[in-house]
């Protein structure tokens, strides 16, 4: 079995609203697994039916070959980490405490840490390089930092499966390819199965070995990245003018937003 | 975090030790002092059985102080342990444990009872227990199907409810002319003259469970912190934590209300007051509301019952006065 | 995601939930409105439980606490003073039952400093010490007599009860002739004339209270040959100035919780209304409240005291 998620006809909606229409697709192991779209076509939704926070109304999901369902929250904890696009940066705890919550999934209930569990929290945050700043407050870091600080507590879990909601959303450029870096570090050195949603379409298209493109719920497209992010189905899905071309990276589509005034004045050859 | 131990265990030991040694010292503080007088060689002389039973101060301590000290360590705790748990739930730092209209629904209630004839115990108790059990459960009831407010709306509709209450209170302390508006003052004040060691025993017996059962959860408040899908997707079961923390803190909250009327203020000051001093984490804050709110409502009331000349002031008086100040100094030199 | 939100709720189930929510809120607050209207009738009167009860006393009493301050007064009354160890706060009267050792409040008893005085009998009110410490005194084992009185007649059989259990039926005797025999003359007095000022009493400055029909302030009213404009089944109706002056008080009569420089000031505030007889006459009088709110021999005192301010002619 190859295949670490599994969705079959699954479609989620709030109140009148249809967020997600009859989705069917599978994610393979090993995958750095990227869903792009533009507002509204439920990619958070999706992500959060994976990490089990949401249940889906129709539709099944099926995570390592068993339905959603059938895990209860710790367990599912075992193997699916969430990092959500909002982070809790008023946690009064210090980064220490914080990674060490990543644990709770293999404690008891008043999570009491055993030898491995401060030995799996200090790996963690090395792989994420905030062990310097263990007994920091959240508050005093930088967003960047503060980033990393749950990606280690979510990679605490030990998750065969790292969800992450748009990780890159407020960051400037250097962290946002350091996380990228990190998520395909965890990719190859612990064959985590990686999913990230995506406001990014060139980030999108230089990490992701396979692609999503949602829209209204629906999907436009799967497959890898060359093949997705063609300028016919981007322009159609986001409804504004592209340039695709390739990037001087060897076989990385580039993707060029087109102002305005080019159109106008059809500057373009 | 490099500790070899478990170093958690060790912080709430000591924690734990601390405080119990205060909430002990405070209680034999308290049955020492009194409007009849005492001492504290006295008290420990009778606590300790090598006293005459048959004299005054030997009656005076074991049935009339040490049920109030017991009461008041009971209350302390419950209120302030409530007010910790409110504030993880909502995750709002204004939270405290009458939020969920339960002053304002055992209020209603325990004037009906009074206004009724009703002895305070169980009668009055009963009423109150029932009223605020009612505005509770209207309270969930009316937010259960809100997406749009979140957990903004359980606050808010508690807050109204609360205001709403106040009204229809004032409403009936308008009405009530003869002596019973005393009994209804002294219950809205709080009154913890009222304690009997049976009665006491029994709120013990109903608290007690309570308390462990928030104990066990303590490290899902601290996941808690992290918000709710967060805390979800490492492993907690929301629905079961939320409810059974809820309900187990609204019905201490209740029973207590019930019996001794509103003390205020604990609730609200004494989480962050042990927060600022002993860090954020609910495995060490539990334990700590529940010895050193205890502790001090027990020094308050003492305060309460020996500073006027003549008479007793409301216990929540003082925890205003002392807690505030205590409060604003204590956050000042946290964040030098 | 709200506190209870389903994760999973198919539409059916969200129109049951939303049924169960509105018939919750409607049931609400249906009992509340329904509470509100039977409230004040509650409020209003007495649902309160007789007093026969069966209480073991002491044959000669040494060592009494008086829970009232006319309780203290009546046992003045009949120079028991020396059985009595331990009084109320505002038991003022006479001077000396000030320096006995305090017991709190009428409402709001010491419990432990009476039981430190250990006393062999406490004597109660009904209407005011509360009902929890009365029965937590029986559980230390001491006694309570707890006494009733209602209106003038009862005040005078309390007179006597008390001076039973104290032993001093003789005194008691004296005390009640001595008290009947004013209260005949005033009668007599007043059967001579057939008219009945109104007479308006204002026990409350702000708001406006004055006294009905079940209060002894009543009583006395009609005893003094006065027509008391306020009587009604409300003990303590609240008027507005408005009222009072429709009501058109021939004597004004303002009892002092309050100094004298409120009563003047309420003086003046009523001088501004000429239309008021009241004010025309210049009959508007201040008094000490305690000579009528207490069950105590003081009444006789107040009642001779309202008979000169209604009807200081027959006095001539």
């Amino acid at each position: 079995m190859n295949s670490t998620i599994t969705t079959s006809n699954l479609s989620h909606s709030f109140g009148k609203r249809n967020v997600l229409r009859h989705l069917s697709f599978s994610v393979e192991k090993g995958d750095f697994f990227i869903i792009i779209g533009p507002n509204g076509s439920g990619k958070t939704t999706l992500l959060k039916l994976m990490a089990g926070i949401l249940q889906p109304q129709n539709g099944q999901i099926e995570i390592l070959g068993l339905p959603n369902r059938s895990y209860t929250p710790k367990a599912l904890a075992r193997e699916v980490a969430f990092v959500p696009q909002r982070l809790p940066l008023d946690l009064p705890f210090t980064v220490g405490e914080a990674v060490l919550l990543g644990r709770a999934p293999y404690q008891g209930a008043l999570g009491i840490e055993r030898e491995k569990d401060l030995e799996i929290a200090e790996q963690a945050m090395k792989f994420t390089e905030v062990d310097h700043l263990t007994s920091l407050n959240i508050g005093q870091l930088s967003g960047g930092e503060q980033q990393r600080v749950f990606i280690a507590r979510a990679i605490c879990q030990e998750p065969r499966i790292m969800l992450l909601d748009e990780p890159t959303a407020s960051l400037d450029l250097a962290h946002q390819i350091r996380v990228m870096d990190l998520m395909e570090k965890l990719k190859v050195e612990k064959s985590v199965t990686v999913v990230m949603v995506s406001h990014d379409v060139n980030l999108a298209a230089m990490y992701g070995d396979q692609v999503l493109l949602l829209k209204d719920g629906e999907i436009v497209s799967r497959g890898e990245p060359r093949n997705v992010l063609s300028f016919q189905k981007l322009e159609e899905t986001y409804g504004c003018k592209l340039l695709v071309d390739e990037s001087p990276l060897e076989g990385i589509p580039r993707i060029t937003l087109v102002p305005g005034r080019y159109i106008e004045s059809d500057k373009l050859g | 975090m490099t500790a070899k131990t478990p170093f958690i265990i060790s912080r709430l030991i000591w924690v734990s030790g601390l405080l119990l040694a205060i909430l002990l010292a405070a209680m034999i503080l308290g049955s020492s002092m009194g409007s009849s007088g005492g001492g504290i060689i006295s008290v420990l002389q009778v606590l300790s059985g090598k006293s005459d039973p048959d004299s005054m101060l030997h009656t005076i301590i074991w049935r009339i102080r040490l049920p109030r000290v017991l009461l008041a360590a009971l209350v302390g705790a419950t209120l302030s342990l409530g007010g910790l748990v409110f504030q993880a739930l909502l995750r709002n730092l204004l939270a405290e444990p009458y939020i969920l209209g339960i002053s304002g629904g055992s209020a209603i209630g325990a004037i009906a009872g009074i206004l009724l004839g009703l002895s305070r115990f169980p009668g009055v108790s009963l009423t109150a227990f029932l009223g605020s059990i009612a505005t509770l459960v209207l309270i969930l009831v009316m937010t259960s199907g809100q997406t749009v407010l979140k957990k903004e709306s359980l606050l808010l509709s508690g807050v109204m409810v609360n205001a709403f209450c106040s009204s229809v209170i004032m409403f009936l302390v308008s009405l009530t002319q003869d002596s019973r508006l005393h009994n209804i003052i002294f219950w809205l004040m709080g009154d913890l003259s009222t304690a009997d060691i049976r009665q006491v025993g029994l709120l013990a017996g109903m608290l007690l469970p309570c308390f462990i059962l928030i104990f066990r959860y303590s490290h899902a408040m601290n996941l808690l912190l992290m918000g709710k899908e967060m805390a979800q997707s490492t492993g907690i079961n929301i629905k079961v934590v939320t409810i059974a923390l809820l309900v187990t803190s609204s019905f201490m909250v209740s029973a207590t209300v019930s019996y001794c009327g509103l003390i205020g203020f604990v609730g609200l000051v004494m989480p962050h007051l042990l927060r600022l001093i002993f860090g954020a984490d609910h495995r060490l804050l539990v334990p700590a509301c529940i010895l050193g709110g205890g502790s001090y409502l027990v020094i308050c009331d003492l305060l309460a019952r020996t500073l006027p000349e003549q008479g007793e002031m409301p216990a929540g008086v003082i925890t205003a006065l002392i807690g505030a100040p205590l409060f604003i100094l204590l956050l000042k030199r946290s964040k030098r | 995601m709200s506190l209870f939100e389903s994760n999973f709720s198919p539409p059916q189930s969200r129109t049951k939930v939303r049924l169960i929510q509105k018939s919750v809120i409607i049931f609400w607050f249906s009992f509340l409105a329904l509470f509100m209207c039977l409230i004040p009738r509650v409020a209003a009167g007495t649902f309160v439980d007789q007093l026969e009860r069966q209480v073991t006393l002491p044959d000669d009493p040494q060592r009494v606490i008086s829970l009232a301050p006319s309780i203290t007064e009546i046992i003045y009354a009949l120079e028991q003073e020396n059985r009595l160890k331990g009084v109320t706060r505002h038991s003022d009267f006479p001077i000396q039952a000030t320096k006995l050792p305090k017991i709190g409040s009428y409402v709001r008893l010491d419990l432990e400093r009476i039981v430190a005085l250990n006393p062999d009998l406490c004597i109660a009110i009904k209407d005011g010490n509360p009902k929890e410490v009365i029965d937590r005194l029986e559980s230390f084992k001491i006694p309570v007599y707890v006494v009733n009185p209602r209106n003038l007649n009862t005040v005078l059989e309390t007179i006597i009860e008390i001076g039973n259990i104290l032993n001093a039926d003789d005194k008691a005797e004296t005390l009640l002739t001595n008290l009947h025999d004013r209260i005949q003359r005033v009668k007599s007095l007043i059967s001579q004339d057939t008219y009945r000022p109104g007479v308006f009493f204002q026990i409350g400055i702000s708001p406006i209270v004055s006294v009905g029909t079940d209060t002894f302030l009543h009583e006395l009213i009609v005893l003094a040959g006065g027509e008391n404009l306020a009587d009604g089944k409300t003990p303590y109706p609240r008027f507005s100035r408005e009222q009072v002056l429709a009501l058109a008080p021939e004597i004004f009569i303002v009892t002092s919780m309050a100094r004298q420089a409120v009563f003047e000031r309420v003086k003046a505030e009523w001088r501004r209304w000429p239309s008021m007889p009241a004010v025309r006459n210049e009959r508007i009088f201040l008094v000490d409240s305690n000579l009528f709110d207490r069950p105590s021999p003081r009444l006789v005192d107040g009642l001779e005291l309202l008979i000169k301010l209604i009807h200081p002619e027959l006095l001539k």
